[in-house]
């Protein structure tokens, strides 16, 4: 009975198959002494034939059988199927596979239906007791024991799979959550309803300083928290707690956060609620914004300097006069630009300092009271003074603590000037003067916004000096334009003079050269030519016959009708008149107007035949201006026949001798606009 | 030159003697020294002296010594190995299921390559006696290693059963663990104990290891007290629990009417009783009248088993270990009786041994090891 309960208790205390038949045969082993046991389960009907394959389902003792665990065995038929029972049977356990030992004995425990457990045994048990009836009773319970961890070993196959399934799952998951907050650039964390971190991911570690160990467990507003933030934050996460909701929650926010080394940076914080066994947390993800709100902030100062720029282009563009555009500049800097002051310095007269001469956002005891000295060796200039010296941009990005330029720090931080550039105005290597910028906080000038400063500042300087050179290219054209007219007077005075002289060889064509100069002026307006050609029309037309100061007189002043020789005569004083002015450098065709005034369009006119487009446009309007007066005039040879016999003639001829535009100009000014001679 | 040396007196000129005399024959050798407790600050000479020489040593602490018919508490056994087998000394061996099952993989991998030649080798296993769960070690060992080794094994220790580092080699000495020797060409030991079944049984009903917490759920002390009292008319108390259960053990019934005799050595204010050896949770325990020992067939098994083993033993030297429950039990005088019945029955040329604090092994050749009190286990040394 003992034996019983206690291979009972051990049978009972299984629940997997397996461990089950290894311990209920290392039981029987140890109560009966025999040194090999075996298990087959799952026996094959027994149907008389001399051996069966049957698996092998446990093993103790015999390492060979041990290794043919889970494997199929030829055994004798006989050998399994019976009633339990001790006996001999060498033949059978000496040819059994696997066998390490001669077996020569064997104990059979049938399994009710289950299968069989074989002990096995060189020799006889050293006992009288009926071992083969003392445990068949436990073989019943074995049975059942089997059959129950069977099913639990199925459920538990299930439940392992399932496990394993979700294990893997979870592993993967984990994996890609692992992999994820590895690789994020971001900080991640994880906040609970206690405000204290439970998850802090490797950026947070490299964005904050605290490794995983100081993090996890703190308080989160303590670790990361600005010292001057910490109340608010506090109290709203305490609405969080109860709620999940809050100010933040569900927002992206950018605010200053404090590293493990006390040093603070902006991050751009998004932060969202979730519930995790009933308590509210906090995911917050912080994004190192330093890079970026530097970016910002040298856009923004980029932009400014730019705006001024462009702004100081348009002004210098405009710019006529000096110190207004000194002034305009100054203002643009500050109302524009947006940085606190600005003001231009130029040296004095006697070069001992440099001297505002104009100032924006600045009051004028401040500039009164800066020392500006020049003089060589000055202990106590400021930037400006350096600048000017030097011709490079003095930057003081810290007033407060600027050690270099004492001299007017004090003031500066009075008017809360934090930080400041001087720009050298310098023009041709020479320095004008100083540009002054002041900014209201410090480390306001950045590398590319003391570029367009820099650029605006020799934009300055160019304008100023434009504005100089302008000055005094106008007062020296001013007086060209004065010796220009008086010479012109003087060329037209001697033009005249000449053109008096040569009427008084003909009384009777006095006044013709001044009336056609009259009429040609008018046709010229009446074609809406330029002044400057209008005046070359006018100055031709009062030395059109200046040529014929070599006809002579006689033939000039002879009445009647000239012979053919006479006329040919006549018909040189073009050329002649041409020969006389081509040398004279006039601003207008003067020549080719006398040369060509007699010229006609079909090439009949004198002296070189021309025609059309050969001849100028300026002798076109000559052509028929002279003709008309001298039809419409008297001569020494003939009445008068009238303008309308002059406009008659240049009709009856118009495109074909005359210019058709200025044959018409001529007739509208005559019949439409009311020109007549004086 | 024997394989066996005993030397009344521990000095390092004559360890170094015997070394250098059996180092000439056998450059290779190592040497099992059994120590006394009474000269276990002996261990430190032993280990320079056969660091000096380039010996191998292994070795154990027993109560005493046993050299042919006499118990010895002074003095040295030098074992010579001809040639240094497979060890292993493993200190602190764990309890906690998992732990041990790796650990029993680890000793696997560690013996398995040199369990390769076809002759019989036998696992030699020094334990510490304060090691609580030996029966549960024989269990893993057997379901890994099977029939490919012998098993034969004792544990060494103080017999006050207070803590006590016993087990040592060349370079430590350590507890609570387990020394491990293959020796090769060994076809294992006998043991026996040739104690009586008595007709009561009794049930463990809660045990840890070693320690029988209740019987028939009641305080495990109130039932030996009971049980001594009802079947032998001996009244145990708490003042001469000692030297009373040791005449008194507990027998752990197993089906073939064999028993493994587990003495309780130490008693517990809550009442539990401490064994030499694991008591299986709901074992089925008999209150052994001791003095029922048959020593006669005790040393017959133990001799014929011996000479089945390995032929006739004349003028053969034979390694022997004594429980020392069972000195304790029968006596000095009947225990030296039965080191001189054995050393009678089989002629040996020489028995060399110790008191042993618990015994593993099987009463039948192949027979499945398990650990015993009060036994002799006995087998041949060097050859």
């Amino acid at each position: 009975m003992a034996v019983l309960y206690d291979i009972a208790l051990v049978i009972g205390g299984e629940v997997s198959v397996q461990p089950l038949l290894v311990k209920t045969l290392q039981r029987l082993l140890y109560h009966t002494s025999f040194p090999a046991g075996l298990v087959f389960l799952g026996l094959p009907p027994d149907d008389g034939v001399p051996t069966v394959e049957v698996r092998l389902d446990a093993a103790v003792g015999d390492f060979g059988f041990a290794e043919m665990v889970g494997k199929p065995l030829t055994m004798p038929a006989a050998l399994l199927h019976g009633v339990a029972e001790v006996a001999e049977a060498p033949e059978w356990l000496q040819a059994l596979p696997g066998a390490s030992r001669p077996y020569r004995v064997y104990l059979r425990l049938p399994i009710d239906h289950q299968g069989v457990v074989l002990l096995i045994s060189p020799h006889f048990p050293g006992t009288q007791l009926p071992l083969a009836h003392v445990f068949q009773p436990v073989m019943a319970n074995l049975a059942k024991a089997i059959l129950l961890c069977r099913h639990n070993d199925i459920y538990a196959a299930g439940l392992v799979s399932e496990r394993n399934t979700a294990r893997q799952s979870l592993a993967e998951s984990e994996e890609k959550f692992r992999s994820i907050n590895a690789a994020a650039q971001d900080a991640i964390m994880l906040i609970d309803d206690e405000d204290r971190i439970v998850y802090w991911n490797p950026a947070a570690e490299r964005l904050f300083g605290f490794t995983d160990s100081e993090a996890l467990g703190a308080e989160v507003h303590r670790l990361i928290v600005p010292q001057r933030y910490y109340e608010r934050f506090v109290q709203g996460f305490s609405h969080f707690r109860g709620s999940g909701k809050g100010p933040i929650i569900g927002k992206t926010i950018e605010v200053e956060a404090l590293r493990k080394d006390g040093s603070e940076f902006p991050v751009e914080l998004s932060i969202d609620s979730l519930q995790l066994k009933g308590h509210w947390h906090a995911v917050g993800i912080l994004r190192d914004i330093t890079e970026r709100h530097e970016s910002e902030v040298a856009l923004l100062l980029a932009h400014r300097a730019l705006r001024t720029l462009s702004g100081c282009n348009s002004i210098l563009v405009r710019a006529t006069d000096e110190q207004r555009l000194l002034e305009d500049i100054c203002h643009l800097i500050v109302d524009t630009g947006g940085y606190h002051a600005a003001w231009v310095a130029y040296p004095s007269d006697d070069q001992s300092r440099l001297r505002p001469l104009a100032s924006a956002g600045v009051d004028q005891a401040y500039l009164d009271a800066l020392r500006l000295g020049l003089e060589p060796g000055a202990q106590d200039s400021g930037p400006a003074v350096d600048a000017f010296f030097s011709h490079q941009p003095q930057i003081v990005q810290d007033i407060a603590s600027d050690s270099i330029h004492p001299a007017n720090r004090a003031a500066a931080l009075q008017r809360g000037m934090a930080s400041a550039i001087a720009l050298p105005l310098v023009q041709n290597g020479d320095a004008l003067g100083v540009l002054m910028v002041y900014a209201d906080e410090p480390e306001a000038f950045n590398a590319e916004e003391l570029g367009l400063l820099r650029e605006m500042a020799e934009d300055l300087a160019f304008g100023i000096a434009t504005l100089r050179s302008r000055e005094i290219r106008q007062r020296l054209e001013g007086a060209e334009h004065e010796q220009a007219e008086r010479l012109q007077r003087a060329l037209l005075g001697t033009i005249q003079a000449v053109a008096l002289t040569v009427e008084m060889r003909d009384p009777y064509t006095a006044g013709h050269q001044l009336r056609v100069s009259q009429l040609a002026v008018a046709i010229a307006n009446e074609l809406g030519w330029s002044v400057e050609q209008i005046e070359g029309v006018r100055l031709g037309a009062m030395i059109l016959d200046i040529g014929k100061i070599y006809v002579p007189a006689e033939i000039l002043n002879r009445p009647g009708k000239l012979s053919e020789m006479e006329f040919e005569i006549i018909k040189h004083h073009p050329q002649i008149g041409y020969d006389i002015v081509k040398d004279v450098e006039f601003p207008w065709p003067v020549a080719q107007i006398i040369l060509q005034h007699h010229e006609r369009l079909d090439g009949s006119g004198y002296p070189n035949g021309l025609v059309a487009e050969q001849i100028i446009p300026e002798a076109r309007v000559l052509a028929v201006a002279d003709v008309v007066e001298a039809i419409a005039s008297h001569r020494p040879y003939r009445p008068s026949y009238g303008v309308e016999a002059g406009l008659q003639e240049v009709i009856d001829h118009r495109g074909t001798l005359y210019d058709t535009t200025v044959v018409d100009a001529c007739v509208r000014l005559f019949r439409e606009r009311g020109f007549s001679f004086d | 030159m024997s394989v066996m040396e005993y030397l009344p007196e521990i000095t390092a000129q004559s360890l170094d003697e015997v070394l250098a005399g059996w180092q000439k024959e056998y450059p290779e050798m190592g040497v099992l020294v059994l120590l006394p407790e009474a000269e276990k600050e002996a261990v430190d000479i032993l280990q320079q002296v056969c660091n000096s020489r380039g010996t191998k040593l292994v070795g154990a602490i027993f109560p005493a010594l046993i050299e042919c018919e006499a118990f010895l508490s002074h003095g040295v056994w030098l074992l010579r190995f001809d040639q240094m087998p497979y060890t292993r000394l493993l200190p602190d061996l764990p309890q906690e299921e998992e732990a041990l099952q790796g650990t029993l993989d680890s000793l696997l991998q560690g013996i398995t390559p040199h369990l390769e030649s076809d002759g019989d080798i036998t696992l030699f296993m020094l334990f510490d006696s304060m090691v609580p769960h030996i029966g549960t070690i024989l269990d893993g060992l057997y379901l890994r290693l099977a029939n490919r080794v012998h098993y034969m094994g004792v544990n060494a220790g103080s017999e006050t059963f207070q803590p006590m580092p016993c087990l040592f080699d060349g370079e430590r000495t350590v507890g609570n663990g387990v020394l491990l020797m293959l020796l090769e060409e060994h076809r294992g030991a006998i043991l026996e104990h040739g104690y009586e079944v008595p007709e009561q049984m009794i049930t463990a009903t809660s045990t840890e290891g070693n320690r029988i917490l209740q019987i028939d759920w009641r305080s495990a002390f109130e039932v030996y007290q009971e049980m001594a009292r009802e079947q032998y008319g001996i009244e145990v108390t708490r003042e001469n629990f000692y030297e009373t259960a040791v005449h008194f053990p507990f027998g752990i019934v197993r089906a073939n009417g064999i028993i493994l005799v587990r003495i309780p050595v130490a008693l517990e204010e809550d009442g539990s009783l401490f064994c030499v050896g694991e008591v299986p949770p709901n074992a089925v325990l008999a209150l052994l009248r001791a003095p029922s020992v048959d020593s006669v067939h005790t040393l017959d098994t133990v001799a014929e088993g011996l000479i089945e083993l390995n032929g006739s033993l004349d003028g053969r030297e034979v390694l022997l270990f004594y429980c020392a429950g069972r000195r304790l039990h029968l006596g000095i005088e009947a225990a030296t009786g039965e080191l001189l019945g054995l050393q009678q029955r089989t002629s040996a040329g020489r028995i060399a041994g110790a008191l042993s604090l618990g015994e593993c092994g099987s009463t039948t050749e192949w027979g499945y090891p398990l650990f015993h009190n009060a036994t002799l286990v006995a087998s041949l040394w060097g050859e």
